[in-house]
């Protein structure tokens, strides 16, 4: 790994995962990113992610976080449409 | 305790969970499977969580519960995989002193769980299948 990037690892549920058809995938980004910026690479890697993002949600190290969230070497990050439960 | 489990939730086990000498009220909630969603037919539902996220988040509504009201004891579980129509997919059992708050400890537990608790419900139908959302659920981003 260069050290001039991190990488974190992307989990999917629900319906990010039938759009992105994976449950997780390793990401490189720049050292001073943000959650938003995962959501971004997220979309234009999968463009029918376009149809979620409005409600959904991102967490990272099972917590959620808001858009400006600054994100550290290793994180696990979690794309999490509305939820369902109960 | 919170837990996630993956076949029939034993409520009789949950409600001993909760019952002890202080408590004079323990109140239960059931979330039950329906047959119908917006006049279609279901043959089968099933749910899937992240896990420990889930868990981690159903322990932080513990948390609020026993700030606002005095519970002796508080248990909640929800049910993954498949569920079969009229069984329940999750359960809350809440014991206090009195029964006011108990009706209201438990309410506020399974409103909040259905909003931030990341399980999904997908419904299966003759035809199709669709991921529900809790209308309580769609919160946009800040």
């Amino acid at each position: 790994m260069h050290s001039d990037t991190i990488v974190v690892t992307v989990r999917f549920f629900a319906s990010a995962r039938d759009v992105a058809k994976r449950s997780e995938m390793k990401l490189e980004l720049p050292p001073a990113s943000v959650a938003a910026d995962v959501l971004e690479r997220i979309t234009s890697q999968f463009p029918a992610m376009k149809d979620l993002r409005t409600f959904t949600r991102i967490a990272v190290n099972e917590s959620y976080v808001g858009s400006d969230f600054a994100l550290s070497d290793g994180d696990e990050i979690a794309v999490i449409p509305p939820v369902s439960g109960g | 305790m919170n837990r996630i489990v993956s076949d029939t939730i034993d409520v009789g086990e949950l409600i001993a969970g909760v019952t002890v000498p202080q408590a004079g009220g323990i109140d239960l909630f059931l979330g039950t499977t329906r047959d119908q969603s917006k006049g279609r037919k279901v043959i089968r539902l099933e749910y899937e969580a992240y896990v420990p996220m889930a868990i981690k988040i159903m322990d932080e509504i513990e948390v609020e519960v026993r700030q606002r009201w005095p519970v002796c004891r508080f248990s909640s579980v929800h049910r993954i995989g498949v569920v079969p129509v009229t069984e329940a997919s999750v359960a809350i059992a809440v014991s206090t002193p009195h029964r006011k708050e108990a009706f209201e400890a438990c309410r506020y537990a399974i409103d909040e769980l259905k909003k931030r608790v990341p399980i999904w419900k997908k419904e299966i139908f003759e035809d199709g299948e669709v991921w529900v959302e809790n209308e309580e659920a769609r919160i946009k981003r800040p």
